[in-house]
């Protein structure tokens, strides 16, 4: 059969400096564990969402640095890597209750923002795509808002932290302006409110009571039959 | 163009606020670029030095890419420090053509800069005849100021160093004649062109609170009521001895706002403050 | 031309520190002299003198870039600039004296307050 004798195709990757084969369009992740590594740091949700798997590369006779997340990019020829478990940072320790939502804040407890030369380096790093120098630069003109919502996508691998000649923080940075914009920024969900209060007074006491009693055919046939609003209706 | 930098977004807001009014009122309109970051604020003058003319050079390929749209090569800033660095830069830049080649390498996800822009601080554009001019400053103003004393304090980079300074460094009078247009009186004194301490607030503020004290102490002998200024950081140092003088530190675009009528651009401890100056005297 | 020192801030600063005279109109005219260590006009000669003790010395960080000095030098060395590259020296070498997150206070200043000392005190 042609499909057996086919030869499948292969592309040559080192890492941590050694030569290897591995098959073409498989992720960096599923290469290096075919070469026979185990990942027990530097891997996690193996999905692009929790940036555990930070990777630096270069490819040959190119000088420039590139960076991917190794679960979701697929491994070219010639790439140079090397895996970046961790970017050591430690966090500032803070009240979020006693905070203000303004850049002075930011600042106050990461002074090191204030060093940004506005190198864009970050902006390369990012695996994302996230405009992170813009970031950083609405924190400094004290638009929190405007800050949060750039860095919204942020998975805080650590890369940009990594390249930052001003040894910016970055994903420790932006956890606290999200935090800062959903405490005190975001428009509350008035409905949120109500309900929780409606929750309270009682108002769902019998309803809840009544569920927690059925059995679980009676709870299947009740799920199946619900009515499914369209939002807005 | 207009360039705001960092602090006329935050602490300052009033100065952006006040300038944006009063030029208003002239048919200048400052039209905000759309992308921009922090200038750096203090230049690097070591003849290497590449890094820390990134910030700034890259807010004049924004301007660069901006210029098209509204038809005009000149950026303006409110900021003495901030117009400082950029104009530095510039020139900088424009009269080393390695030391762009340099820069223009390393920043090589930005499109290369021609040298097309021209820094221009706010004052400038003020006191320019075919702009503004002092005689229509003289024409729009609507309240009767004479009996206000201000001092004006020109802080280090609206004078120094020679060119790209606005003003002699030796003997200034521009903010002087600004102050006389607008009717009111102006105290020139000796520490009107002084240093106000700058950044050194940061680690050793009885430092500069003796620097403030001094050109404070100075401007009551001469019989100010308030000083005037146009960088954000010697109104903040300026003002951290405002109580122990009772002489209150402002913004030039403050005192024309409140000269020609536009209260409702602001604050009312600002309206407060001149209220009780002048009637007081 | 020079060795040393005095070769490193004339390269650097595009200034040749021999051409002070030590008049003393820059240490005059400084507004910030009560709080130096060591004077401008002594600091130029310290540079002359091949004296790398200059760099620990408290003016170049005190030194607020005023450029008072740099209009008024009759020989036009630009103490000012000389002094920015002795701090870019001591920069260079990892070297900064303050420690941003151990200052107080910091949440009350302006922004530009914290930018321009960071870029000034630290590399």
């Amino acid at each position: 059969m042609a499909g057996q004798t086919e030869l499948r195709k292969t592309v040559k990757i080192y890492i941590m400096g050694k030569e290897y084969e591995v098959p073409a369009g498989i992720t960096i992740m599923k290469a290096v564990e075919y070469a026979g590594y185990q990942y027990i740091r530097g891997a996690g949700c193996r999905g692009g969402f929790c940036g555990a798997c930070a990777t630096i590369y270069r490819l040959k006779g190119d000088y420039r640095l590139y960076t991917a997340l190794a679960c979701q990019t697929t491994v070219q020829d010639g790439m140079y890597l090397v895996q970046i478990p961790f970017a050591p940072a430690e966090k500032v320790k803070y009240n979020i209750e006693e905070l203000k939502p303004t850049g002075a804040t930011v600042l106050a407890l990461y002074p090191e923002v204030a060093r940004c030369v506005a190198c864009n380096a970050c902006t390369k790093a990012c695996p994302q795509e996230l405009q992170v120098m813009d970031a950083i630069q609405m924190i400094k003109r004290g638009d929190i808002a405007k800050a949060a919502e750039l860095c919204f996508d942020c998975i805080s691998c650590g890369l940009c932290s990594i390249r930052c000649p001003a040894e910016i923080i970055h994903y420790h940075v932006f956890q606290l302006v999200r935090r800062l914009y959903g405490k005190y920024i975001a428009p509350k969900a008035k409905h949120l409110e109500i309900r929780v209060k409606e929750i309270e007074e009682g108002k769902f006491d019998m309803e809840l009571d009544r569920l927690v009693k059925m059995n679980l055919a009676e709870l299947k046939k009740l799920y199946d039959s619900r009515d499914i609003e369209e939002v807005g209706g | 163009m207009y360039y705001p930098g960092c602090s006329v977004k935050d602490y300052a807001k009033s100065y952006e606020d006040s300038a944006i009014a009063v030029l208003k009122l002239f048919d200048v309109e400052l039209v905000e670029l759309d992308r921009w970051n922090c200038c750096g604020v203090v230049y690097e003058y070591s003849a290497d030095a590449v890094m820390q003319h990134v910030a700034p050079l890259r807010d004049l390929i924004r301007a660069q890419e901006f210029m098209g749209r509204v038809g005009d090569n000149r950026l303006i800033t409110l900021c003495s420090m901030c117009y400082s660095t950029l104009k530095k830069v510039n020139e900088i830049v424009t009269s080393d053509p390695e030391k762009l080649d340099n820069l223009s390498k390393y920043m090589d996800d930005e499109p290369r800069y021609n040298c097309g822009v021209d820094v221009k601080h706010v004052l400038e554009i003020i006191l320019d005849d075919n702009i503004i001019g002092f005689k229509r400053v003289r024409g729009a103003v609507k309240r009767d100021l004479s009996k206000l004393k201000v001092a004006p304090f020109y802080s280090c980079s609206l004078l120094r160093p020679r060119g790209i300074g606005i003003d002699d460094p030796e003997d200034p009078h521009i903010l002087s004649d600004l102050i006389s247009s607008l009717g009111a009186k102006p105290i020139k004194f000796p520490y009107e062109k002084r240093c106000c301490g700058s950044y050194n607030v940061v680690y050793d503020r009885s430092m500069v609170e003796r620097t403030v004290g001094e050109i404070v102490r100075a401007a009551g002998r001469w019989g100010a009521d308030m000083i005037i200024t146009a960088c954000p950081l010697c109104h903040y140092n300026l003002n951290i001895v405002r109580n122990k003088f009772n002489i209150p530190t402002l913004y030039f675009t403050e005192l024309m706002a409140y000269a020609m009528g536009l209260d409702e651009k602001l604050s009312q401890e600002t309206l407060s403050i001149f209220k009780s100056k002048i009637g007081g005297g | 031309m020079f060795r040393g020192l005095p070769q490193t801030v004339y390269e650097l600063s595009g200034k040749n520190p021999y051409l002070c005279i030590q008049c003393g109109i820059c240490s005059g005219s400084c507004p910030m002299i009560k709080d130096m260590d060591v004077p401008p006009h002594q600091v130029i000669r310290m540079i002359q003198l091949d004296m790398p003790e200059v760099l620990n010395c408290k003016t170049i960080w005190v030194c607020a870039s005023c450029n008072t000095c740099s209009v008024r030098c009759p020989r036009d060395i630009d103490p000012a600039r000389m002094i920015n590259v002795l701090r870019t020296i001591v920069q260079r070498k990892n070297i900064y004296p303050v420690d941003l997150r151990r200052v107080k206070g910091l949440g009350d200043l302006p922004q530009i307050a914290l930018i321009s000392a960071s870029r000034k005190l630290t590399g």
